[in-house]
């Protein structure tokens, strides 16, 4: 390390692209797995034997980070396409727990010593000597790709060629202890929930929710401050409120928990929960993943308002894969949702998924626009027996999930008093309003008809009918004095 | 918990998708401790089963000790043992039919076409629900639906409505009378039967046209393409009378339509009020054929 600053374990940390990710790499930091180790002045190489066939080839330029805003070079013969890499990042980690011997100069591998040397000759001057007008400050924010075309060989590579926007690690380290302080709240004000009991009158302040969602948005868990005042709303609503509500904050608890111990979680549960906290994954990261490659189906939508905002979920299925994937759209008051994927409609498209094994994608390069009309592909279609088994499948994977789209066959009808979807071996509950109730009843006659239907934690919601000429949005939908365009 | 989960939905312990029905033992012990909170009363012990292992092993693992967190660790297993395992509810019967409808379903187009309508010129409106009757079409369920709500507060449509919705939609207001229930009281049943092909012409509702341009609703197309084109040419229209030509060109024969779109859109590009007016005759050229199969 002579030469080189020492870096910390929270800096490596920092470089990951997901918490998870990092755990991944403490888990690769073990000497026994590496052979070939070494550092040279900063220039770090090793050859990392997993339980694939062949061992990757993994060296980072940790010296270089001075001319690039504190970010190393790398590269890793794995075909990982998260950047960097596992292996990258447990090289590091090994080297900052002093695992990586120092060695003479010349015994780096020609190899790593050729793209060291061009990595550090395209580095550029340092950040304090670039002009503000210069072509490395105009780069975009994230690279188009994880694969440089610059580098030797086809092996991802992060070391010449141009940088992406570099990450101020102080920033995200003060965001990662905002964001442990923020949960490690929210488990107290739980516990204090508990403590007092839910017929305490606090619950019904106002206040003791905002405060808390407040709080919650303050430390960068957004989407928890979301949830919570989402769940504020259940206090009261209704004569089994409590238990709406317990459940809720059962969630909460369990999301709380996770989120402290991510690095202990598998990778993509890790993610999921990650994601579901309110980790912001930026658009770009999710487009340079490998595409989903299908064509789809847009087999429902459904708008909701959740605290000032309008969101659209857009449920796609694949074709060929059976797949589904959500899209999001957002809009404040007098903005517009995405229209671009009307129900009923096929699309040939390439979708990113966002880290997890959560559903939620982006849609990349589309092959042809929207057509319709169009009927969604209901071959697959399921009843209820099986709806329910899909259901409790993605609550298993994803357990803070609160949409889970199916395509089913089933009747809209009526169970002393209740909406329920039904089929000859069973019902499962309807909690849609009177005008999709109506819409679907006009569609289907009361009859048997494919489906799309969103599963939410108090019932099902209809989305869309699938006639046999075309299928038919019937799903909860923005006001229209809340949205330009719905 | 996520492996435990697996186990959980085979326990014949967790309870229904229907929650009132279920057998809420443990859940309903957790919500009373809950509601009334531990300082008094002890969380509930699990019953036994993969709930009460997964608790054990979560103490053990994470050193939950004390009952506020115990109690938040049980209802979260709870809560996704019962969202994760739970089983539909017993079959129950379908509602009985609506009356039989053998007419098409309005095209594609036609429904699209109404949403256009209610947008850019719902002085469209009426001439689509004679459309809609002259086809002998039915609108589809979430067009139907949407009819219903846009003119429920307007008598005179929620009759054109009613009979473009034929017999579903006393049916309906049977089932959802908050949707549809105002239907049957201000259209006598007769407007509800089963529509019959209306004539290809009906009349529609008037609209308020000075005298001066009546004769302009019977004028060949190069009178009453030529006089539009004229007046605005001149100044003698301008964007005060755009209401009343609005209603002109929503009533004149569609015979005229195809030129007088060509002589507006040639004034299109200088003058804003016959950029508009050009795109309502355009649109009602296309309503008249959004109709065709």
């Amino acid at each position: 390390m002579a030469g080189t600053a020492p870096w910390t374990v929270e800096q490596v940390a920092a470089l990951a692209p997901s918490p998870a990710q990092f755990a991944a790499a403490d888990g690769v930091a073990d000497p026994r797995r590496w052979t070939g180790l070494g550092d040279d002045d900063g220039a770090l190489w090793g050859r990392y034997v997993g339980g694939q066939a062949e061992p990757y080839d993994v060296a980072v330029d940790v010296a270089v980070a001075k001319q690039r805003d504190g970010e190393p070079g790398w590269r890793c013969s794995c075909p990982s396409r998260k950047t960097p890499c596992k292996h990258v990042l447990g090289l590091m980690l090994l080297w900052v727990r002093q695992g990586v011997p120092a060695v003479a100069r010349g015994v780096m591998p020609a190899t790593v010593q050729h793209w060291v040397e061009r990595g550090r000759a395209g580095a550029g001057p340092s950040p304090d000597a670039v002009p503000p007008s210069s072509p490395t400050s105009d780069q975009p924010t994230e690279p188009v790709g994880n694969r440089d075309a610059a580098a030797d060989g086809p092996e991802p590579s992060r070391a010449p060629g141009p940088l992406p926007e570099p990450p101020d690690r102080d920033e995200r380290d003060e965001r990662v202890a905002r964001m442990r302080a923020g949960l490690l709240e929210l488990s107290r004000w739980l516990e204090d929930r508990m403590r007092t009991g839910l017929s305490d009158p606090a619950l019904a302040r106002l206040q003791t929710w905002e405060g808390l969602a407040a709080r919650l948005v303050d430390a960068q868990v957004g989407a928890l401050a979301n949830r919570v005042r989402r769940i504020s709303g259940l206090v009261g609503a209704g004569p089994d409120w409590h238990d709406a509500l317990l459940a809720e904050m059962g969630i909460l608890h369990l999301l709380a928990r996770a989120g402290r111990h991510i690095p202990e979680l598998p990778a993509d549960l890790g993610d999921g929960v990650a994601t579901a906290i309110g980790w912001q994954v930026r658009h770009a990261t999710v487009l340079a993943g490998v595409p989903d490659t299908d064509v789809w189906d847009v087999a429902g939508r459904s708008d909701r308002r959740e605290d000032r905002i309008e969101v659209r979920r857009t449920w796609l299925r694949g074709r060929g894969s059976g797949r589904w994937a959500m899209v999001l759209s957002f809009a404040a008051y007098q903005q517009s949702l995405d229209t671009s994927l009307p129900v009923g409609s096929v699309v040939d498209a390439d979708l990113h998924r966002f880290p997890g094994s959560g559903l939620r994608a982006l849609v990349g390069a589309r092959r042809d626009d929207a057509v319709m009309p169009h009927r969604v592909d209901v071959s697959s279609v399921c009843g209820v027996t099986d709806a329910a088994i899909a259901v409790g499948m993605a609550v298993i994977g994803e357990p803070w999930t609160e949409h889970v789209p199916v395509l089913m066959r089933a009747a809209l009808t009526n169970d002393a008093g209740r909406w329920v979807l039904a089929d000859g071996d069973g019902a499962l509950p309807c909690v849609a309003d009177d005008r999709t109730v109506a819409a679907v009843l006009a569609a289907t006659g009361g009859g048997p008809t494919p489906m799309t239907v969103e599963w939410t934690p108090p019932g099902f919601v209809p989305l869309a009918v699938h006639l046999h000429d075309r299928s038919l949005d019937v799903g909860p939908r923005a006001a229209a004095d809340f949205v330009g365009v719905a | 918990m996520t492996e435990s989960s697996d186990t959980l939905t085979q326990d014949s312990s967790v309870p229904n998708v229907d929650e009132e029905r279920a057998d809420h033992s443990d859940w309903g012990r957790v919500v009373t401790t809950a509601l009334l909170g531990t300082d008094r009363r002890d969380p509930p012990r699990p019953a036994d089963g993969p709930i009460r292992e997964l608790l054990g092993d979560l103490t053990l693992v994470l050193g939950d000790d004390t009952a506020d967190t115990r109690l938040l660790d049980h209802v979260a297993a709870l809560t996704l043992a019962r969202r994760a395992a739970a089983r539909p509810l017993p079959a129950v019967d379908r509602l009985a039919p609506p009356p039989p409808d053998d007419r098409a379903l309005c095209p594609p187009a036609a429904v699209a076409m109404w949403r256009r309508l209610v947008d850019e010129w719902p002085v469209l409106e009426d001439e689509w629900l004679a459309l809609a009757r002259s086809h002998r079409v039915a609108p589809p369920g979430d067009l139907l639906v949407d009819l219903l709500d846009r003119h429920r507060r307007d008598d005179l449509r929620t009759t054109a409505v009613a009979a473009v919705a034929g017999p579903l939609v006393d049916w309906l207001a049977e089932h959802v009378p908050s949707v549809a229930g105002h239907v049957s009281r201000v259209t006598p049943p007769t407007e509800r039967a089963m529509p019959v092909a209306a004539p290809d012409h009906e009349p529609l509702p008037d609209l308020p046209i000075p005298d001066d341009l009546r004769p302009l609703l019977v004028a060949d197309s190069s009178t009453f393409a030529g006089s539009l084109a004229a007046g605005i040419e001149a100044g003698a229209f301008d964007s005060t009378h755009r209401r009343l030509l609005t209603h002109l060109i929503a009533r004149c024969q569609t015979a005229v339509l195809d030129e007088t779109s060509g002589a507006l859109g040639r004034l299109a590009e200088v003058n804003a009020l016959a950029a508009s007016l050009a795109d309502l005759v355009n649109c009602r050229r296309e309503l008249l054929g959004s109709f065709e199969r």
